[in-house]
């Protein structure tokens, strides 16, 4: 089997290289016709190099980046080409020394051809072939989506058509393979996709009230090399922990719609996943590890978000229960590798130092969450948001609260104050994997302070202080930031942890960080000194661990 | 819409009924095996990762499941292996980190987390993203027994109780003309040290700690054979070593002598970079005493 795999990924290559070729030379050929046609070019260049400076005091060392790499850069530059109906696009990924896809020591190396693709509109029919980004729904049975923090890109390499039925009816299909780095991953995905808009027809009534239903199916195929992977680990397994036997192909189904009606609008999203081999390593009854962590289960999710906005006020209401709805590409993948779906969070998105230290990661295989925002806005100088989430495995056992008041005042034209409090209550044990932990319960005041000297330059302060007994112990945080207009901003800041637990940290250390920021038009341009904790990273309530740093960053962002 | 709606299920029940018609995958039953075949495992691993120890017992899943044909070391390295000091009740009386563990494990490539383990040092399967990679790897044992053995590997240990030298001399036997770039590769470790380990969600005091690391007798990476052994040609090797004062650990009558020879020209090769350590041949062990 590895010499045929090897035989095909080697004729692969050179029809990948036959096409690239063709794809540089197309390109080229079209940027010269731009010049003189209506095509356009668009891109952008993100550029990240860390210069490590090793600090054993603060977990800062150990890494072959600290110890004699010294050094690390991701860039990822992209180059989009759109002309009429036809699009197509290209992108390419630096890797050096790069601890992104592995925080745990690892070093990775590599520069390619990250991303491509072509496209054309034909008529109803639109084509697009190559790495596909896509979502079916919400994202429960299907997202494929780059998210570089958390070392996420995990497009479609394949082709997709969809086509337009009638004006408020499309109907989408896709197959291929999930990307990996330079490589795809072995299985097969396929799906489809139907959505459609409805309103009514009589003109008195339209614009009061809409539909927009969907529905989609999609299916992974593992391939051999999966399968060996899990007979493998499931040939040792005996009593009741026993899979004897699972299927290749798993299919997962979702049904979604959306009604509108006045200042109302209703998402509700039902999904089922047929029976699957999954990762689950905590026993779902008492939240104790499993000993043999694979499971054989079908899976469901409803979700649902209902709001209102009408006269400065807006309230979201979000809940979901989610069973057993793992789905990666590959069961035996670890961390964020792999994953076909996406599960929308239930917990606010925290922009603050502090308040977003402790997040909750979407639980995949058992989780029972409800989430409500409310916002007013008294005036144009004040407005208030209380945001409250409540998450817990179906078991009902505690795995998250959060309640978070900010209000905004604006007391003049010159000032512009952000000031409110969080509380939060955050199991350690079950997020970030930590043994004989306690749940991390905090009580974060901060504010946020805008003055404007003139329309060129203003000052921002924030301060913010998390109150907790656990983990760390107590942090101070306080930034100022400088900026003048339009060119340059400049940051100082510093993370105290003065209420240290022993337990953790010997001494009770400072994270400083000093960046400069330099923007000329749409280049911007940052160099900064930055000590940093470790923590977790969340985006959506996907996660992923950042080791501690201390060292020089610079980053290099543009579009053109 | 109703038609739509229609032709949704219509495209789900598709799907439900393609997927009725399926072949099933049969998870293979464990296979008793005859050979004369001895594989090593390598488990990187720390007193402060929880999941360590299910990979430990795994592994002595395996080694009564094929007794005699399983040889393993336990490096206790940096990550999640620094002494526990909290709760104090559960502190550490011992280090169990060597420099040569972190040493192997930088070589090895590091990993994703821990467990991680490796299986003749070889990568089994093309997609796998590291060397030291998880548990289920191990799934690949049969395969591994399977294989003739190309050497057969002798220990005799000779160590004197008063002055505490050991006096280990190693035989590797050709059973057919093999080529390669041939290490032997020889190391001293310990079982049964009684000492606080975290278990899965809880800590537990007098965990017994097996196949720990203790020393090389030989370079890191092996100490070099030649190219060429004919068949039925035997190569010595002789160490010597003096055991340090018995304290709690270093027992000789607990610790082992391992060896295994390793082949240079089969590297591992990880994102497109060859490793440098070459695929394990064959491994023994034999106790001090």
């Amino acid at each position: 089997m590895g010499e045929s795999m090897n035989m095909f990924t080697f004729v692969y290559s050179i029809r990948f290289m036959r096409f690239l070729s063709t794809f540089i030379i197309a390109i080229t050929c079209i940027s010269i016709v731009s010049a003189q046609d209506a095509g356009r070019i668009s891109g952008a260049l993100q550029s990240n190099v860390n210069f490590f400076m090793k600090d054993s005091a603060i977990h800062a060392s150990g890494t072959p980046q600290y110890e004699y790499q010294l050094y690390s850069a991701d860039s990822w530059l992209n180059v989009n080409y759109n002309r009429g109906n036809f699009e197509a696009g290209i992108r390419l990924d630096g890797y050096n020394n790069s601890y992104l896809f592995n925080p745990n020591g690892g070093s990775y190396t590599a520069v390619g051809i990250g991303n491509w693709y072509v496209g054309q509109q034909i008529r109803k029919l639109n084509i697009r072939g190559g790495y596909i980004y896509d979502q079916i729904g919400s994202g429960i049975i299907y997202r494929a989506y780059e998210e570089r923090p958390l070392a996420i890109d995990n497009a479609l390499f394949g082709v997709r058509v969809a086509y337009d039925i009638t004006p408020d009816w499309k109907i989408k299909a896709f197959t291929g393979k999930q990307k990996y780095q330079f490589d795809t991953y072995g299985e097969i995905i396929k799906g489809i996709n139907v959505e459609g808009f409805i309103s009514p027809k009589d003109s008195a009534k339209a614009g009061k009230w809409s539909l927009a239903p969907g529905f989609g199916a999609v299916a992974r195929t593992f391939d051999n090399a999966t399968i060996d992977k899990l007979n493998n680990a499931l040939k040792y397994y005996s009593g009741p922990d026993s899979i004897r036997t699972y299927k290749h192909n798993t299919y997962a189904f979702t049904l979604y719609n959306t009604l509108t009606a006045g200042p109302f609008s209703w998402y509700v999203e039902g999904a089922y996943k047929t029976p699957d081999v999954m990762y689950s390593p905590i026993l779902s009854t008492d939240n104790t590890p499993r000993e043999n962590p694979y499971i054989k289960a079908s899976g469901t999710v409803l979700y649902t978000s209902l709001s209102y906005a009408k006269h400065g006020l807006g309230i979201t209401l979000d809940a979901k229960r989610t069973k057993n709805f793992s789905y990666k590409t590959d069961p035996t993948l670890l961390l964020n590798r792999g994953f076909i779906n996406y599960i929308p969070a239930m917990s606010r998105v925290n922009a603050y130092r502090l308040t977003a230290r402790y997040n909750p990661a979407t639980q995949f295989i058992g989780e029972m969450a409800a989430q409500i925002d409310v916002r007013y806005r008294f005036n144009d100088k004040a407005s208030l948001l209380v945001n409250y989430s409540h998450i817990n495995d179906l078991n009902t056992n505690p795995l998250y609260r959060e309640l978070f008041i900010q209000a905004n005042i604006d007391p003049n034209k010159k000032n512009e104050i952000i000031v409110g409090v969080q509380h939060q209550v955050y199991n350690q044990k079950i997020y970030e994997g930590k043994v004989d932990v306690p749940d991390v319960k905090t009580i974060t005041p901060f504010v946020d302070w805008l003055h404007k000297f003139s329309r060129k330059q203003a000052l921002r302060i924030e301060a913010s202080m998390m109150i907790t007994k656990q983990d760390y112990g107590s942090w101070a945080y306080l930034l100022a930031e400088y900026s003048i207009a339009p060119h340059w901003t400049f940051t100082v800041s510093d993370m105290y942890n003065y209420d240290f637990n022993p337990d953790k940290t010997a001494k009770a250390n400072n994270f400083p960080s000093v960046i400069i920021f330099y923007n000329q038009g749409p280049n911007r341009f940052s160099l900064g000194y930055v000590k940093q904790v470790e923590g977790i990273v969340c985006t959506g309530g996907i996660c992923r661990y950042e080791p501690a740093f201390s060292g020089i960053k610079a980053t290099i962002n543009t579009t053109f | 819409m109703r038609k739509y709606i229609f032709y949704s299920f219509i495209i789900s029940l598709g799907f439900l009924a393609w997927s009725c018609n399926e072949q099933e995958v049969i998870v293979p039953k464990v296979t008793a095996i005859k050979s004369d075949r001895v594989v090593l495992i390598e488990d990187f691993t720390g007193v402060k990762c929880p999941n360590c120890p299910s990979a430990s017992r795994k592994i002595e899943q395996l080694s009564e499941l094929y007794p005699g044909k399983v040889v393993s070391i336990a490096y206790h390295t940096d990550f999640l292996g620094d002494p526990i000091t909290h709760p104090e009740e559960y502190k550490s009386k011992y280090d169990f980190r060597t420099a040569t563990g972190n040493k192997l494990e930088e070589i090895m490539g590091y990993y994703l987390g821990k467990p991680a383990v490796t299986l003749d040092r070889q990568k089994h399967s093309p997609e796998a993203e590291f060397l030291l990679d998880q548990v289920e790897a191990l799934g690949n044992i049969e395969t591994e027994l399977n294989s003739a053995p190309k050497v057969d590997i002798t220990i005799n240990n000779q160590f004197n109780d008063a002055t505490r030298v050991l006096n280990c001399e190693i035989k590797i036997k050709a059973l057919e003309e093999i080529s390669g770039a041939f290490h032997l590769h020889a190391v001293i470790s310990e079982d049964h040290i009684l000492d606080s380990q975290l278990d899965n969600d809880k800590y537990v005091n007098n965990y017994e700690h097996n196949h720990v690391f203790r020393a090389l007798l030989s370079d890191i990476n092996g100490d070099l054979l030649g190219d060429k052994i004919t068949k039925d040609q035997v190569i010595t090797k002789n160490y010597s070593f003096t055991l340090p004062a018995e304290a709690g650990w270093w027992n000789a009558a607990n610790c082992h002598v391992v060896a295994f020879l390793s082949d240079y020209t089969k590297k591992p090769s990880i994102g497109g970079t060859e490793l440098n350590v070459g695929y394990v041949l064959q491994a023994g062990t034999k106790g001090l005493k």
